[in-house]
């Protein structure tokens, strides 16, 4: 059987483009298949593996070896997901082109025309088309355009030459890096200015809360790990509410210790440890931690929860009472080689490797706990609107863990997750303003990024 | 000295089947670098005539991807065999390539479609292979009306504004028909087309001479068969190879030979078809029975007329 050749829309293609772009490139180079075809059920009403095998047909070997095509995000993220609002810029969708970095709500710019981004199609109305069927439409702005009236030549999409245009590269690289994971939100509420942040999808590092809240509690949805770029650093971790309600209400704090303990006994009998204990001490010793360990977090966020959900005043927990009850020492915060960003004027700007290796090696779990404090100042600071609270609190109170952070919001999704984010100052607008933190981006070639690994 | 594998089926050789059989000719050789010449100097398209079964289309089958520009990267190929269709408008023109070329249609195609899908897929080509130039063989271009042949004037002109990409539309085709067309091109109001496609035109011709010839008969006596088997000529004449014997070396006799049918018919040169099936009959039928001493002259021709070299038709209808 001899397959039909389609094009595979490579001349249209330009770099950060994202998925949804190859879609209408598709479109756009093949127009010689119908358009009923693609009204057809076969396009709509199939699952994402459907979808994903109907595609790799139509396309040639060489297209697929993209490896950014050939993660499994971008057709779940288009054409699985009903309720994703895409953003787009109408001159670029004019000229075909899309990036995943305009989902970014930080972003509000497009930043080759610099003109704001829509939710919606200027010409016809609609949304953004997210579907083989909506895409082959006949509006000219986001459906079948005419790849006469494209000029290829005349892409302002294809220039790299103002800053913004640089930064776009840097931060598309950085995302592309983190694409499975990263899911970019950015929202402070204090100057109400945006910011990068990121949340990851519990995928990323199960094994911390496996560690932290065994499976059977059911006491969170998703664990983020951290992750830092530039100088912001971002955690999520959805909590299951109402199960913790539900726990608090039957059981007591006694009623875990002794469960755990129970769990430690009777793995102490599985493997056969308890017979000779001289010679597996050291292993003995691993699991009672391991195990306390997990006791007093749980502990904790019993508590933290019951303070959470039950106190509507000010709440707050020192943070020498946290590691007190995990029988440790405050951590001493990291001594930046750089200054990452001056707060008062943004002069310095610089990769802080040996703060990322700390983090790396020593303070995830620090971290993870220091989250739960976090989160009680996030809902109390999303209580009190004054602006002027926060400079008096942040001056008065010194954090043994990060002393430059000043912002937190939380966010309610649904009624059984909670969303935590936190991110240092200063702000996005801030850096995207200051030249000379851009002239740095310009001089050096590696990227301003910090990955921990 | 490495064992020769003698398992296999004679059956199974190439020259028992030896349609399959695909050697560089010197013309093949000098067809490839003409093509190459209207690659270097962007030669916007060119004709190539030659007598029928001169073993045109196969040349070209060979010279495939073999064409590189000056960087020497490869340059896409794109065949298209044109078709004799009922009506000779240009909507039926390119609904014929897009379908040669199975490029995705609609039930009832319309022209601007058709256009940009083929457009698009020239481009395309030229990009997979990171180029600026493509080929386009239109085959069997003695078919064509000259308003067809427009069409490919008016394909050249959007490849080239659009995409940037230059097209290189190389017409296959008869020499006795395509010729009566390119006067008509020539003589007719047609210069657009003349100055565009038929500035360049190479007559592509047989195999011409005893050299032509011991160069094909050397791959005989070079190729093997399976790769670590025996050459073509051993496979059959095992003995008389041992004692030295090569067929190359009977390259002056089957040219004289040959010289006596093409006097006589006024043949222009011998066609590369009908050259190979001749020799391939000649050394798998009549040399390993009748032996390499004797009337190898009687075997020659008639391993030639075997292959109809000559058209007995005319003959009986004279």
């Amino acid at each position: 059987m001899i397959m039909t050749r389609y094009n595979s829309g490579q001349l249209l293609k330009l770099d950060y483009e994202s998925d949804l772009n190859a879609a209408r490139r598709f479109i756009i180079c093949n127009p010689g298949i119908s358009r009923n075809r693609y009204k057809d059920r076969r396009y709509e009403n199939t699952t994402r593996k459907q979808i994903k095998n109907l595609i790799i047909k139509k396309q040639t070997r060489r297209y697929w070896k993209n490896p950014w095509l050939q993660q499994y995000n971008w057709y779940l993220r288009y054409f699985d997901n009903k309720y994703q609002k895409v953003r787009q810029c109408p001159l670029c969708a004019i000229e075909c082109f899309h990036s995943h970095v305009y989902l970014a709500p930080w972003f509000k710019c497009c930043p080759f025309h610099e003109i704001p981004l829509s939710e919606n199609c200027p010409d016809c109305g609609s949304k953004w088309p997210t579907t083989f069927s909506k895409m082959s439409g006949k509006c000219h702005t986001c459906g079948h355009v005419d790849y006469q009236s494209l000029n290829l030549q005349t892409r302002i999409c294809i220039s790299y030459q103002n800053r913004h245009n640089y930064l776009f590269h840097r931060l598309w690289l950085w995302a592309n890096l983190m694409h499975n994971m990263l899911w970019l939100i950015c929202q402070d509420r204090r100057d109400h200015k945006y910011k990068l942040g990121i949340d990851f999808s519990s995928l990323c590092f199960p094994y911390i809360a496996e560690q932290w809240f065994p499976g059977d509690l059911n006491l969170i949805n998703a664990v983020s790990d951290k992750y830092s770029h530039f100088h912001s650093i971002t955690f999520k971790i959805e909590f299951n509410l109402q199960q913790c309600i539900f726990y608090k209400t039957k059981n007591t704090m006694e009623q875990i210790k002794e469960q755990e303990l129970r769990k430690l006994q009777q793995a102490l009998r599985n493997k056969g440890i308890g017979i000779n204990y001289d010679k597996n001490r050291y292993r003995i010793i691993d699991l009672i931690y391991n195990m306390t360990s997990t006791a007093t977090a749980l502990m904790l966020s019993v508590d933290i929860f019951s303070d959470v959900l039950n106190n509507k005043d000010h709440t707050d927990i020192q943070a020498d009472l946290v590691f007190s009850r995990l029988q440790r020492q405050t951590p001493q915060y990291p001594v930046y080689p750089v200054a990452l960003v001056d707060n008062t004027d943004n002069s310095l700007f610089g990769v802080p490797q040996q703060l990322v290796k700390w983090y790396a090696r020593t303070s995830i779990r620090w971290l993870f706990i220091y989250i739960y404090k976090c989160m009680l100042r996030i809902c109390h600071a999303n209580r009190i609107t004054n602006d002027t609270f926060h400079k008096l609190h942040m001056t008065s109170y010194e954090e043994p863990f990060n002393p430059q952070y000043t912002a937190f919001c939380c966010h309610y999704v649904g009624q059984e997750q909670i969303q935590v984010i936190y991110q240092k100052l200063p702000s996005w607008g801030s850096i995207f303003d200051n030249e000379s933190i851009m002239n740095y981006c310009y001089k050096e070639e590696h990227l301003p990024i910090l990955l921990l690994s | 000295m490495t064992k020769i594998n003698w398992n296999f089926d004679l059956l199974d050789h190439p020259v028992n089947n030896w349609a399959d059989i695909r050697i560089e000719t010197p013309s093949i050789h000098k067809l490839r670098e003409d093509i190459m010449q209207f690659v270097w100097t962007y030669a916007p398209g060119a004709a190539v005539v030659g007598f029928s079964r001169a073993g045109k289309s196969t040349a070209l089958e060979i010279i495939g991807n073999k064409v590189t520009t000056r960087k020497g990267k490869k340059v896409p190929f794109v065949y298209y065999s044109a078709l004799k269709q009922d009506g000779q408008t240009i909507r039926a023109m390119y609904e014929s390539i897009c379908d040669f070329l199975f490029l995705p249609m609609n039930k009832r195609p319309d022209l601007k479609t058709m256009k940009k899908q083929l457009i698009t897929y020239i481009a395309e080509k030229a990009f997979e292979y990171s180029t600026q130039q493509v080929i386009l063989v239109v085959d069997e271009a003695q078919r064509l009306s000259i308003r067809q042949i427009d069409v490919f004037s008016d394909i050249h002109d959007h490849v080239k504004i659009f995409y940037k990409v230059h097209p290189v539309i190389i017409f296959v085709g008869n020499l006795e028909q395509l010729t009566k067309l390119l006067e008509r091109i020539v003589k007719g109001e047609n210069e657009h087309l003349e100055g565009r496609f038929f500035k360049r035109l190479t007559v592509f011709r047989g195999l011409d001479g005893v050299a032509d010839i011991k160069y094909c008969l050397n791959h005989y006596d070079r190729l093997r068969y399976p790769l670590d088997g025996p050459t073509y000529t051993q496979a059959f004449l095992k003995n008389e190879w041992d004692s030295g014997f090569r067929y190359s070396s009977l390259a002056p006799l089957i040219w004289s030979v040959f010289r006596e049918y093409q006097k006589y018919n006024n043949l222009d040169s011998w066609g590369t078809e009908n050259f190979i099936g001749s020799v391939s009959v000649l050394l798998s039928d009549y040399l390993p029975r009748y032996g390499i001493e004797e009337n190898v002259d009687e075997m020659v021709k008639n391993s030639i007329n075997a292959c109809r070299l000559t058209s007995s038709v005319v003959n009986f209808v004279q």
